[in-house]
């Protein structure tokens, strides 16, 4: 009798189950996905910030594949040919020299004498890096001219070439010029690490601007060989 | 006597009207939280397929640019030095045009002192307005302009000595 009893109470009360279950598996699942081993909520959030960030990188790759792909090779080592001219990797100084005896030859003039003044005198190979900190050398040129417009003449020869010169400073008086010019160089930077997923920098505009700016002047290495071809003057070795 | 039939009866069935309703929203508990597991897992199945994809696409496009370094190689080498050399131009001034511009004022120069930051010139007058001219002459290029002294002496008749520094705006090369 009690045993029946006890059946109709349990049957009674079966349906108690359902939510209890209902709220058990509710419970262990959100536990599960949260917290739990699995870290299921963790990763799929992880997981979209990962896949934006390859979206950005696959935006970016893209991009640079379509550049890479149109570009003309000539076209780019013409420009970087011209603009290691303009300014060389490596210190060159004695071609500042060769450009000193040019410009004398250019304008008439005659060089009295130069000396290299103060900085660093060595040249190197572009593996070979020398102290970029310490100053270039520097050079100061004696030219004897007629009057300020020859004196103008050989200004103007030295900074119609390349590798460009920096002038530094003149004294002008009566007849002699007393010149100061040290020539450019910088050596190369190196490339970003991890550069292939990096945007491309604006190089077109860049190197527009660097063709406009070298517009007129006339690589030293030219000029020489012209004087030696001919016959318009010596360029024999200054030292 | 008491009835203890009926009051039984109403309690069964109050505890057929709070089973109805427990059953019914833990049902509708059951289907929101079906539906929000279906969902979570269609979210994270088009999470994890766009990520093969994208993934698999990047490692693509990485090869291919990867193919072209030697090209990318040459447009950041030459990015880097066009920049210099522009700065190398900007920096260096322009004495060539600042000797032209002396030269071009007609000034009777004597001497002449040049550094990109400033310059003087020493100027020969024939009376001290004439170096007032001269040195006006150079105002049309240069913001300072001064006549730093004058000099008269019977053999040589007046010398003036011009400082002047500073390039207008509309002349920006020095």
């Amino acid at each position: 009798m009690t045993q029946q009893s006890n059946q109709t109470i349990f049957k009674k009360w079966l349906w108690v189950g359902y939510p209890v279950v209902v709220a058990l598996m509710i419970v262990w699942t959100v536990q599960f996905m949260v917290t739990g081993g699995s870290d299921i909520w963790v990763n799929m959030t992880q997981n979209e910030e990962e896949t934006r960030k390859q979206e950005e990188l696959v935006a970016i790759l893209r991009q640079k594949l379509k550049i890479l792909q149109g570009v003309n090779r000539e076209e780019l080592e013409s420009d970087l040919r011209l603009a290691v001219e303009a300014v060389p990797p490596v210190q060159k100084a004695w071609q500042v020299v060769t450009q000193l005896r040019v410009a004398a030859l250019e304008s008439g003039s005659v060089m009295k004498s130069f000396k290299g003044a103060g900085g660093e005198t060595k040249e190197a190979s572009e593996s070979a890096r020398i102290d970029e900190t310490k100053p270039p050398l520097g050079f100061n040129a004696v030219f004897t001219v007629n009057d300020l417009t020859q004196a103008q003449r050989v200004i103007n020869s030295l900074e119609g070439k390349l590798p460009l010169i920096r002038v530094n400073s003149i004294k002008y008086l009566l007849g002699e010029m007393d010149i100061e010019v040290t020539g450019t160089w910088v050596g190369w930077t190196k490339l970003p690490e991890q550069a292939y997923s990096l945007p491309l920098p604006e190089y077109r505009i860049a190197s527009g601007r660097m063709r406009t700016l070298l517009a007129g002047l006339v690589s030293v290495g030219d000029v020489s060989g012209e004087f030696t071809a001919s016959g318009a003057g010596q360029m024999a070795n200054p030292f | 006597m008491i009835n203890l039939l009926v009051t039984e009866k109403q309690v069964d069935k109050k505890l057929m009207k709070l089973r109805r309703m427990v059953m019914t929203v833990t049902s509708g508990i059951l289907v929101a939280y079906l539906v929000s597991v279906g969902g979570f897992g269609g979210w994270t199945w088009y999470v994890t397929s766009k990520q093969n994809r994208i993934n698999k696409e990047a490692e693509k496009l990485l090869t291919q640019v990867k193919a072209e370094a030697q090209t990318e190689a040459l447009i950041r080498k030459l990015a880097a030095r066009a920049e210099l050399v522009e700065k190398a131009v900007r920096e260096r001034g322009s004495a060539g045009e600042a000797g032209k511009f002396l030269v071009d004022t007609g000034n009777k120069v004597q001497y002449w002192n040049y550094s990109p930051a400033a310059q003087a010139a020493g100027i020969i007058g024939e009376s001290a307005e004439d170096l007032s001219l001269q040195t006006g002459k150079l105002t049309d290029k240069y913001l300072r302009v001064g006549l730093k002294s004058a000099m008269w002496q019977k053999d040589k008749g007046w010398t003036g000595e011009i400082n002047y520094e500073g390039l207008k705006a509309n002349d920006t090369a020095e």
